[in-house]
């Protein structure tokens, strides 16, 4: 195993190191876009293939939310607003979304 | 020789100089501004504190693969890298409160929340007492990280997410107190932390499997949150019946504690410091074992043993590195 160098680790962790290597991650490749985005799930059954595409748009008092509702293979539901909820109830998601941004959503959580 | 990590109520000394050195790296400029970092809004001063919530949210927002969902897991996130990642992250910044303190006997402390749990998840527990983190509030409005009218040394959330995961400025530019809200319901939050018999069920978990290899305790294909094994345990996506471990304290703890910008709150380093110490003990007691290798396909570039933990490969680092860091840093106890 290969033990820490505390130079190393000065070197990594100075602030202007830090900061010139998240100044060039400022748009990263893949950064994810706001509204409703696709989640694709696929897979193989008796040798065929299958997709299945999921968009969730939800609308809060008749305005769309910007939030996105991902959907993976196991069929729990992820939004990168609410990194550490997993949901089995798209309702649910956008309750938690609304009372942790209540001012996204007209203030009124 | 190596610092010792101890419990933040068995240490006053290590719990001023955390509450003292963040403090200051919060007034730390770095010299750049939130345009430098894509950051939308007025152009506003970066602190050094403060890079560490930007370089959180932006490497939650790198999915593996490069091309794929950072929903099914990202750099820090949702998959075996989870534990060297924070690791590195942890070490990152108690340098920089060393540094800033002129301090190199610094050691983070740890917040045990299983004792708290195991004592009925109380949210006056001494933890939330003003001589440490302060209590819940919006905003906190005790403690050293409260938010005081007219007082310009107030402790300021500058940088947080939006409702679409995105990087933004708290209070439209303006910044703003810190927010915790403790044990709300689901799906708002969760109303207990976790006991030391999940920790326990975590470190002693084993795959049902009638051949496992050693690093099948850790992880499995297709390393995500689907996948079982310690690391998905204790951070809390399995069994997939409700949040558990790791992310059972972000919900419990709610607030700042919620979004991808959770280093907001000081305390969340204590809670991943205690995190990282749960990961010792297996290491201790598994062996220092990873997986995947590099013979994985590049479909998990990113969380291979020897890949780099950050991107662009401007750190040195990988998850074998970060496998024995015991030159570096010990814990006084593990569970």
């Amino acid at each position: 195993m290969t033990a820490i160098d505390p130079e190393e680790v000065a070197a990594a962790a100075a602030p202007d190191t830090l900061g010139r290597y998240l100044a060039e991650l400022a748009r990263p490749a893949g950064e994810q876009t706001s509204g409703p985005a696709p989640s694709v799930r696929t897979t193989e059954h008796q040798g065929q293939r299958i997709t299945v595409t999921t968009t969730y748009d939800v609308v809060v008092d008749g305005t769309p939310v910007t939030a996105q509702l991902h959907v993976a293979d196991s069929g729990m539901l992820y939004s990168p607003a609410l990194p550490y909820h997993q949901f089995t109830s798209a309702l649910d998601a956008v309750r938690a979304l609304m009372s942790t941004y209540p001012d996204h959503f007209g203030g009124g959580g | 020789m190596a610092l010792v990590r101890r419990n933040i109520l068995h240490d006053q000394n290590a719990a001023k100089k955390y509450i003292t050195g963040v403090g200051l790296l919060k007034k730390e400029s770095t010299g750049r501004t939130t345009n430098s970092f894509g950051i939308p809004g007025p152009v506003n001063p970066v602190y050094t504190y403060d890079l560490f919530v930007i370089w959180h949210i932006r490497a939650g927002m790198f999915p593996i693969p490069r091309n794929g969902d950072p929903m099914l897991r990202n750099y820090a996130h949702r998959g075996p890298v989870f534990l060297p990642w924070h690791r590195l992250m942890l070490i990152l910044l108690e340098y920089n409160i060393q540094r800033i303190l002129g301090d190199s006997s610094f050691a983070l402390p740890y917040w045990d929340w299983s004792a708290d749990g195991d004592d009925g998840s109380p949210t006056d527990a001494p933890i939330w007492t003003p001589g440490y983190m302060g209590g819940q509030g919006n905003p906190v409005s005790d403690g050293p990280f409260g938010f005081f009218p007219n007082d310009p040394n107030n402790f300021t959330v500058r940088i947080e997410t939006g409702s679409d995961g995105q990087p933004s400025q708290a209070g439209n530019g303006r910044g703003r107190g810190l927010v915790r809200e403790f044990a709300r319901p689901w799906p708002e939050g969760w109303a207990t932390l976790p006991t030391s018999a999940d920790v326990k069920a975590a470190l002693e978990f084993a795959p049902d499997n009638p051949n496992p290899r050693p690093e099948d305790r850790y992880d499995v294909i297709d390393f995500s949150v689907n996948s079982d094994g310690f690391r998905s345990r204790l951070e809390g996506w399995r069994p997939a019946t409700r949040p558990w471990t790791h992310n059972q304290v972000h919900l419990w703890t709610g607030g700042d504690m919620l979004p991808m910008s959770s280093p907001n709150d000081p305390v969340f380093f204590l809670h991943h410091c205690n995190v990282d110490r749960t990961w010792e003990s297996w290491l201790q007691r598994y062996g220092r074992i990873y997986t995947p290798d590099m013979t994985a396909p590049d479909t998990y570039a990113g969380e291979r043993i020897g890949d780099t933990l950050a991107l662009p490969a401007s750190y040195p680092y990988t998850p074998k590195d970060m496998l024995d860091v015991s030159n570096w840093c010990t814990y006084d106890q593990l569970p």
